[in-house]
């Protein structure tokens, strides 16, 4: 047995912690929210959350599993097959995510409980759909309150949303540099001027950013909201998120299928070759490194694996998003700058490494990217492979190809060592190779390789 | 409608979150309009289901 050990990210909140036992997930419920436990047993909230979809469903369990002895209860919530982050989300994510965690908001009110924090981690993605995961989230209403999630939300969720739809949407980024949220007057700065003129915006970030300014004082305890009028700002908050749009407009890889050098008879026998070597690994979870809007994600994931689509563009991830693909979950990924480990020591937000190892990766016409675009020699290409994947498909694409030849159009060629077997000198230390195929069609190749006992 | 009497709040032992002095204030003063406009939106609503319940009756006959 392992020693049970509560999650790094999982320490802000007195009412509960997270905790890992022998590779299951529970969640420990201290004895000060016991009370509030039962309000949302009692007042229907939890069933209504989790029978909408909307809440991940929690078993009891054994209150002995704790590992420390106040628990007043023990949970083992539905398990979420990959933990993602709002820097990783496409816009439609983030919107879905923030309007699902104000409609929550909304229906803890209707009975008589209140949202205690709006933070962005708090929302996971699974089957295609945003879902809240933080049981320990809602606490007793008290008439008069304010909502003390308000700055939370505006900073998860509304600053970067509009940030992304009315300055750039790669300014979603600094959710990466901001875990807590981008602070509102940087928002507010960032803007363009015209967007005071818009009263959701006007009121929620550029007054809320002015004010977020002011030092600490006892007059914040004489601050009361009714009801009504906390129901009132979730709706306002509601039509401001929805008044916010992006349309994925010409990018660098959304509209690459279009402009492949791939006959059809070519793309067809890739995705059989692609079906045949994935279906060989027996895997389970699969990454496609480089998947663009996820037309090889979908392969894997009609053979049964879990798919996560890594995409460096956001139009990319966007489109796959909207097109709900079953069983694929789409992200946005910078292999050359991947996800860190993050946060407190380090330890809140996990590395896309920490989230792994795949049982698969397939990295189709990636790796030339890496090599030639961003300079990565090929063996330390195998060897973050070898990181990130038990199995590999990877597709060498050599020099005479024309997407490797518009590479090299504006810069020396220092790549000598690029060439195929240049490529199995590479691989060798780090995979076995199980196949290879060429793709009739193309002048490419296709790898099956398994990682060796390192 | 409009309620936007300061009164002193209990605040709960499990708010772990700092809400923010600037935050707090600013809702609370927001509240009033957005109440208002709330209201507004809630009748305009009702207004438009009626109409479009009478325009209905009347298409069937």
């Amino acid at each position: 047995m392992i020693a049970p050990a509560r999650l790094g990210s999982s320490f802000r909140d007195p009412s509960g912690f997270v905790f890992e036992r022998d590779g299951v997930l529970y969640r420990h419920v201290a004895e000060i929210y016991s009370e509030d436990l039962k309000l949302l047993w009692s007042s229907g909230l939890y069933d209504s959350l989790v029978e909408a979809g909307q809440l991940v469903a929690c078993a009891r369990a054994d209150v002995s599993l704790s590992p420390v002895p106040d628990a007043a209860a023990v949970l083992c919530p539905e398990r979420i097959p990959l933990i993602s982050y709002p820097y990783e989300w496409s816009f439609s994510q983030l919107k879905d995510a923030a309007l699902l965690t104000l409609e929550i908001a909304r229906k803890a009110l209707e009975h008589g409980m209140v949202l205690k924090d709006a933070s962005a981690y708090n929302v996971q993605f699974t089957k295609g759909k945003p879902v809240f995961i933080d049981t320990l989230s809602f606490e007793t209403y008290q008439e008069g309150e304010p909502w003390i999630a308000y700055r939370q939300f505006c900073s998860h969720f509304l600053a970067p949303l509009a940030l992304m739809a009315l300055v750039d949407v790669r300014l979603a980024s600094l959710l990466r540099t901001n875990i807590d949220g981008i602070p509102l007057d940087l928002a507010s700065d960032l803007l363009p001027g015209m967007t005071k003129l818009k009263p959701g915006l006007a009121m929620h970030l550029h007054l809320h950013g002015k004010a977020s300014k002011m030092s600490a004082t006892e007059d914040v305890k004489k601050a009361s909201i009714s009801k009504t009028g906390l129901l009132a700002s979730l709706d306002s908050l509601k039509g401001t998120v929805e008044g916010l749009r992006w349309e994925v407009k010409g990018t660098q890889w959304a509209d690459y299928y279009a402009d492949t050098n791939y006959s059809d008879a070519a793309m067809t026998e890739k995705r059989r070759l692609v079906g045949a070597f994935l279906q060989a690994t027996e895997a389970r979870t699969c990454w496609d490194l480089g998947a663009n809007t996820g037309e090889f994600s979908r392969i894997a994931a009609e053979l049964g694996m879990e798919t996560v689509a890594w995409d460096v563009d956001p139009g990319a991830v966007e489109r796959a998003y909207v097109a709900k693909i079953p069983g694929v979950l789409p992200l946005l990924q910078d292999l050359t700058n991947p996800s860190p480990n993050l946060g407190w020591a380090g330890g809140e937000r996990d590395s896309i490494e920490a989230r792994g190892p795949a049982d698969v990766l397939l990295a189709l016409a990636l790796v030339h990217h890496l090599a030639i675009g961003n300079n990565v020699p090929l063996a330390d290409v195998a060897a973050y492979f070898a990181r990130l994947g038990k199995n590999a498909i990877v597709e060498f694409v050599p020099k005479e190809d024309s997407q490797v030849r518009r590479l090299l159009a504006s810069r020396r060629d220092v790549f000598p060592a690029y060439h195929i077997e240049g490529f199995r000198e590479a691989f060798a230390p780090y995979f076995e190779v199980q196949t290879e195929a060429p793709i009739a069609g193309t002048s490419r190749t296709l790898f099956r390789l398994s990682r060796r006992n390192l | 409608m409009i309620d936007l009497t300061l009164t002193t709040i209990h605040t709960s032992p499990l708010a772990y979150l700092d809400g923010g002095t600037g935050s707090m204030l600013i809702q609370a003063g927001l509240a009033g309009i957005l109440t208002a406009a709330y209201f507004v939106k809630a009748q305009w609503a009702f207004l438009k289901a009626t109409v479009m319940r009478v325009g209905n009756r009347q298409s069937d006959k």
